[in-house]
């Protein structure tokens, strides 16, 4: 009996079949990759989340926010027992005074990529029917002084839609009408996560040299800050991934008074 | 003959049903995960988004430029859905749909929070009880502890605003269950993501579902409708803010308002008095429900005992807290001619009366006579110590030439009326006085005499109003001074405080030092932070009586225990006690006295 000639996959046929096969595990491993992205981010949006609700606790506890931490507290507020903080607008959520769990080695809460979680808080009042000392927020007797008729100044903390306006925004304006995403004066504190890439620019500088401008915005120490749905590199105001979170004055103001802690 | 690989077939097949049969379970199971994952969002964005509204209305109390605390910010502006402006609160909004419309949009922009989303990425919905918004062109509202809600959610009523997360549009295909829970047919149309369609505002009914969707939108809201299980017709997760939850949360900042604006007005107006620290007697408790006529709250005439605590005594002198002039008396060296209103009676009173002079024949007879003499005038003001009447001073009199005006006064009683005491000096020569004489000069006679007439005029109690009150410079105001403190006009610092009828939920005492008593020691309020001051010198105190508490039944003729609460309600120590905040489980009382420090030592001294 003559042996039947095997017929086998030609060279040609199993590289095409490898090909397909690599395509769809890539196509596979892109998926988990972005899904794993979208995890992190939701995860940092929790923990946003969690140090806003420990931050008002805070207030409600102790009659005051907290002062942010900072670059060498060691998760401590700056300086300890609030008053005049040392970094309003370039601090670190101070998670040992808050209690805030988990924290790095070094007591900083840390966002789903492993950066510190930023945290900055309004300095000077407006319109006070009482006295109006400041710091308001950060001191206790200021604060339970002033009263709830305080508001964050003209030029304290602000939400912007984009750096790239014109007028570009600064200190008490967001610069073109439409670029505003809190009113002037409605904002106490501001909890946000330099996101996934802070890893390769983490200086308001080095941000900028990137054309990241929007994130420089965040980083730069000033009390403008830009909150807007991440955007690829190409957008105007450059690639960003931030995540933004703030309390209003009002809800502040309410929490407290319902707390019996104000006025 | 050999198989040619069935086996390997069956293998494939099984192992292809086993991983479909995985792969629906495992899709079951994660769909279920995400509708508890949809609701866990929900809950958490609408209690976020309740905690922002409560603190905004809670932060505006204690604005000054506004006149009506607790009102509530209207739905999002109709025209700025999808705009740049989107979560601006409008002016004003009425039930009418399309415009102006009491259902819309949370107008997060304004609470100060970020574009609040649902689960399903739609914006949060709104809506709002008519009578705790501006609606133009109705009268503003007027707000007070005695407010309710004018939704129901579920069949829970007092409910002044609902926030929505309106979820996944549906098509609506209502069984006759459903229909008779309110459910309309309709397919929900939501156009594109930004909601704008052209010229139009977004429609409540292609967002909100069933009772939440009734047309025109009514007071009746809920999340629960029959079938819905089997047969959905309704996905709106729904959150409520209730009038005494919006009230108590209040109690603080309106405590805070009152202690800037009423409590320096009362504060001067005791120091107009010539004692310098009289305040009046309270008008007797009555339940604010009873709907006593603001002209009536002032204390009882006499011979009915006076109050010390109780409501604040803001009848103008009109209608039954009538204050006119009585029991005149005019002594002295004179002939009374009496007194009486000048016409019209609004205008001043008169006294008049006639002195002696001695003539030649007078003089040869009796000697020269006198350079000066006085004569007292005086004159009962009914109700003026339980009432706010203006104190009158010297310089009110008008006089004649040749009668200087010595003193003037109006001494509060403890019968709640106040007697004023007039001494004028005519100035002359050759007078004749009783006492040098001993004998009445008006006996003597026209041809020992010649006699004179002096008229006398000096204000009504009429004046409802209290002038010239300098106010705190701390306390912002619209207006400059001089404010009226029975009837302000808008922008005067305590406007809000009359016009929103706070004086019917404000419980007032007054010390018996301050009442007319003029002795007995000063109130206390315990709790008072000692930064503010000493807790045992209090001249008033005025309590916001809050909403009710849980036990506490009010109405026309409910007992003043439903309305105040722990010490506040104890009336056994005399001076009274009270407590700045009644921490006990029950007690939403807060307090507004003086004296207050609070730093710049203007609020009251």
């Amino acid at each position: 009996m003559r042996l039947k000639r095997q017929t086998a996959f030609t060279l040609v046929e199993l590289a095409v079949v490898l090909m397909v096969v690599g395509l769809l595990l890539s196509s596979l491993t892109y998926t988990l990759t972005a899904q794993t992205e979208q995890r992190t981010r939701e995860q940092t949006q929790r923990t946003l989340e969690q140090a806003r609700e420990a931050l008002i606790g805070f207030a409600i506890t102790n009659g005051r926010l907290p002062c942010p931490a900072s670059a060498a507290s060691n998760g401590l507020e700056a300086p300890t027992g609030g008053g005049d903080c040392s970094n309003y607008n370039d601090g670190f959520l101070p998670a040992v005074t808050l209690g805030f769990h988990p924290t790095d080695a070094a007591g900083y809460a840390l966002d789903g990529w492993n950066n510190r979680v930023r945290y900055a808080v309004a300095r000077n009042i407006t319109g006070c029917t009482g006295t109006s000392a400041v710091p308001h927020f950060t001191a206790k007797a200021a604060l339970k002084q002033n009263g709830m008729s305080c508001l964050p100044s003209a030029t304290e903390l602000l939400v912007c839609k984009s750096s790239a306006s014109t007028p570009a925004p600064a200190p008490g304006s967001c610069g073109a009408a439409d670029n505003s995403v809190t009113n002037v004066g409605a904002v106490v504190a501001i909890v946000f996560s330099p996101g996934k890439n802070f890893s390769v620019a983490q200086t308001a500088a080095a941000a900028l040299s990137s054309g990241r401008t929007d994130e420089a915005a965040n980083l730069d120490g000033n009390t403008v800050y830009i909150s807007h749905p991440p955007a690829p590199g190409g957008a105007s105001g450059g690639e960003f991934d931030d995540q933004v979170l703030w309390i209003p004055v009002g809800l502040l103001y309410g929490r407290l008074a319902a707390a019996g802690v104000l006025p | 003959m050999r198989q040619a690989g069935a086996a390997l077939l069956v293998m494939m097949a099984i192992l292809a049903i086993g991983m479909t049969s995985f792969m629906v379970a495992a899709l079951n199971q994660a769909s279920m995960n995400e509708s508890a994952a949809a609701q866990h969002r929900d809950a958490a964005v609408l209690a976020e988004a309740k905690s922002a509204l409560i603190g905004y209305v809670v932060r505006e109390v204690l604005d000054l430029s506004q006149n009506i605390p607790g009102r509530l910010p209207c739905p999002e502006s109709p025209s700025d859905a999808g705009t740049a402006n989107e979560g601006r609160a409008g002016s004003a909004c009425s039930p009418g749909f399309p415009t102006n419309k009491t259902i819309g949009r949370l107008p997060w922009r304004t609470l100060g929070a970020s574009k609040l989303v649902d689960s399903a990425g739609e914006a949060l919905w709104y809506v709002v009880s008519p009578n705790w918004v501006l609606s133009t062109p109705n009268p503003p509202p007027v707000i007070n502890a005695g407010s309710v809600g004018q939704l129901s959610v579920d069949g829970i009523g007092d409910v002044v605003a609902i926030i929505i997360a309106p979820g996944r549009p549906l098509v609506l295909n209502p069984t006759a269950a459903q229909i008779a829970q309110g459910c309309e047919g309709r397919a929900q149309a939501r156009g594109d993501r930004s909601h704008n369609p052209a010229g139009g505002n977004p429609d409540y009914r292609n967002y909100v579902e069933c009772q939440n969707a009734s047309s025109p939108i009514d007071g009746v809201f809920g999340g629960v409708v029959a079938e819905n299980a089997t047969h959905p017709v309704i996905n709106d997760h729904l959150v409520t803010v209730t009038a005494r939850e919006l009230l108590n949360v209040m109690q603080g900042p309106l405590a805070e308002r009152m202690q800037r604006t009423v409590v320096p007005l009362l504060r001067e107006y005791s120091g107009l008095w010539p004692d310098g620290a009289f305040l009046p007697y309270a008008a007797p408790f009555v339940p604010p429900e009873s709907g006593l006529a603001p002209s009536a709250h002032c204390g009882p005439p006499a011979p009915a005992a006076q109050v010390q605590e109780g409501l604040l005594p803001v009848a103008a002198s009109f209608g039954n807290c009538a204050s006119d002039w009585s029991d005149f008396s005019i002594t002295g060296s004179v002939t009374s001619l009496g007194c009486a209103s000048l016409a019209p009676a609004s205008t001043d009173v008169r006294c008049s009366f006639a002195y002696y002079r001695l003539n030649a024949l007078g003089q040869a007879l009796f000697g020269a006579g006198v350079a000066r003499m006085d004569v007292t005038i005086q004159a009962t003001a009914p109700r003026a110590a339980a009432s706010f009447r203006r104190p009158l001073a010297a310089s009110d009199i008008v006089v004649p030439a040749g009668v200087t005006v010595q003193s003037a006064t109006l001494r509060p009683q403890t019968d709640g009326d106040a007697r004023f005491t007039l001494v004028a000096t005519v100035a002359g020569s050759n007078l004749c006085d009783d006492s040098v004489l001993g004998i009445a000069c008006s006996i003597i006679g026209s041809w020992l005499t010649t006699s004179q007439t002096v008229q006398i005029d000096f204000p009504q109690l009429a004046l409802p109003m209290l002038q010239g009150t300098k106010l705190a410079p701390a306390v912002r105001s619209l207006r400059a001074p001089p404010y009226n403190l029975l009837s302000p006009v808008a922008g005067e610092p305590h406007y809000w405080f009359m016009e929103n009828e706070w004086y019917r939920h404000t419980y007032y005492a007054v010390s018996p030092t301050s009442s007319a008593a003029g002795a007995g020691g000063h109130l206390t309020v315990n709790g008072f932070p000692p930064a503010n001051g000493n807790a045992n010198d209090k001249r008033f105190v005025l309590a916001s009586m809050g909403p009710p508490l849980a036990g506490q039944v009010r109405g026309a003729a409910a007992a003043l225990a439903n309305y105040i609460e722990g010490d506040n309600a104890a009336a056994s120590a005399s001076p009274r006690v009270f407590a700045y905040q009644v921490y006990a489980a029950s007690g939403n009382d807060r307090i507004a006295t003086c004296p207050f420090n609070d730093g710049t030592a203007s609020s009251c001294d």
